[in-house]
């Protein structure tokens, strides 16, 4: 986040904004009219000392309830999609995505106006195997034109860019319109889906993506998966990012740690979407991974414990904790980690 | 001898009238018809203890807000509160622990319900009171 004093946003018809840092006096105020205010509310870290946030009402993470969504039940949640044989033995793979508006909570007390697919941000991590049919069905249900843009290999007019493709359906799909994106699940690895309408950056800093994960042709072995989608939020507009997260809500693996066993090889889906910033960052804490570059190769390219990605980069990640106890992950970009992204393992026997 | 001084008084008092009315014709306005203060949340003067931070905060607005966060160098900080909901005209106090150092600076940001900010600056901290 890059200080600004200059550009601030108004409270909608509130005039609660942002301030110049040179604030007025007024004389009817003293540290008396405070003092009887209601009891004092204190918001504290679980994590003694940490100083890593503060929360409202005691609570220390977002009420699953209140987004109706959970970033703990995102992380090991994967959407194989509707499934039938073809002839010849092909799958298809069928999905149905709507995007609509919804109020989401990022960090405990603070709201923002998301635009989502299928009313969660990321949207589901639809998951495929080299060579499948996939077909994804999407119905704009939101306030403005959007499109899906999938990362991968496939036909011009299934790349939901605007423009291209109209002829047949396809390109910018209008508030109210539906189109059917339709290709192979090419190449193997990690990708993503995000909205490609225009202004980009805008389209996909409110909420407009998700994971895309094609195996390879006869699967990878068997692990504790997790889905970790590095994003941020700019909810006072002033094209700087406040509230760093992974899958959404800030601090929220602080308070609800992501338990694996010891031994047990635990893989991680690792995608940056961060806008308004250059990169990204993850550090885990008391161990080491291979990692696997857009998850492309079955051989890792590197044994480390850091890794750097430009926006839209991901990586698979591989580890075993050999030991048990709670070991911090979150971004190596400190104040992103200060700002939200961080979070424990809790490494159970 | 009290005549004399009365009169004295008030003489000095004519060109101290005829300079104040001076003013207020070159300024176009009388002292009491100051511009309004913003209508807006703002922080209104800082008090530095050791490892503490408090902020005395007004809401000049016209609406109800709530600080739902506080961000201190970029950086969620633990604080309390003196009161959640901040009516028109109210003020609340936020108390932040944090160990700041005498002479840096420190940009404060709250974060209200909405997502809006209210910015707040110590140019050079210092324990005892700093105002806006």
């Amino acid at each position: 986040m890059r200080r600004s004093f200059t550009r601030r946003r108004a409270l909608g018809a509130a005039a609660a904004v942002a301030g110049s840092g040179v604030a007025v006096r007024l004389s009817h105020l003293s540290s008396t009219a405070a003092d009887a205010a209601a009891p004092p509310h204190q918001h504290h870290p679980l994590v003694p000392g940490s100083s890593h946030a503060g929360f409202a009402h005691g609570s220390t993470t977002v009420d699953p309830q209140v987004n109706g969504f959970d970033p703990s039940v995102i992380m090991r949640d994967f959407d194989w999609g509707k499934t039938r044989r073809l002839a010849g033995g092909r799958m298809l793979r069928e999905w149905d995505l709507v995007a609509y508006d919804k109020q989401i909570e990022i960090v405990p007390g603070v709201k923002f106006s998301a635009w989502t697919y299928n009313g969660r941000v990321p949207g589901p991590t639809l998951r495929a195997r080299e060579g499948d049919l996939l077909r994804i069905h999407f119905a704009n249900a939101g306030t403005h034109p959007h499109t899906i843009h999938f990362h991968g290999i496939h036909p011009a007019v299934m790349d939901g860019t605007p423009g291209i493709g109209e002829e047949a359906g396809g390109g910018l799909i209008d508030v109210g319109e539906k189109f059917t994106y339709e290709f192979d699940a090419q190449p193997f690895g990690l990708h993503l889906y995000h909205c490609h309408a225009s202004p980009l950056a805008g389209h996909i800093a409110k909420g407009l993506y998700g994971m895309f994960i094609v195996d390879p042709p006869q699967g990878r072995p068997h692990a504790d998966e997790l889905v970790m989608m590095q994003n941020a939020f700019d909810p006072n507009f002033n094209e700087d990012n406040e509230v760093y997260a992974v899958n959404t809500v800030a601090f929220h693996f602080m308070y609800r740690p992501v338990r694996v066993k010891r031994e047990d090889l635990v893989r991680i889906y690792l995608v940056n979407i961060v806008e308004l910033d250059p990169i990204n960052s993850f550090h885990v804490h008391g161990n080491f991974f291979h990692r696997f570059p857009t998850g492309t190769s079955l051989s890792p390219s590197e044994y480390t414990d850091t890794v750097i990605q430009g926006q839209g980069q991901r990586d698979i990640l591989e580890l075993r904790f050999p030991y048990t106890g709670k070991y911090m992950f979150h971004a190596h970009k400190s104040e992103f980690a200060a700002l939200g992204w961080m979070g424990l393992f809790e490494v159970v026997e | 001898m009290l005549d004399r001084l009365l009169r004295r008084i008030w003489l000095l008092g004519v060109p101290v009238g005829l300079v104040g009315a001076a003013a207020v014709i070159a300024y176009g306005r009388p002292w009491h018809d100051a511009p309004a203060p913003p209508r807006e949340v703002s922080v209104e003067q800082a008090t530095l203890r050791p490892g503490t931070i408090v902020l005395d905060v007004v809401n000049n607005s016209e609406e109800t807000a709530r600080v739902a966060q506080v961000i201190l160098n970029d950086a969620f900080v633990d604080f309390d509160q003196s009161r959640l909901r901040l009516e028109p005209g109210s003020a609340e106090r936020i108390t932040v622990s944090y160990p700041w150092i005498a002479g840096e600076a420190y940009d404060v940001q709250l974060m209200t319900a909405t997502g809006a900010t209210v910015a707040y600056e110590i140019e050079e901290a210092a324990a005892g009171m700093q105002q806006a």
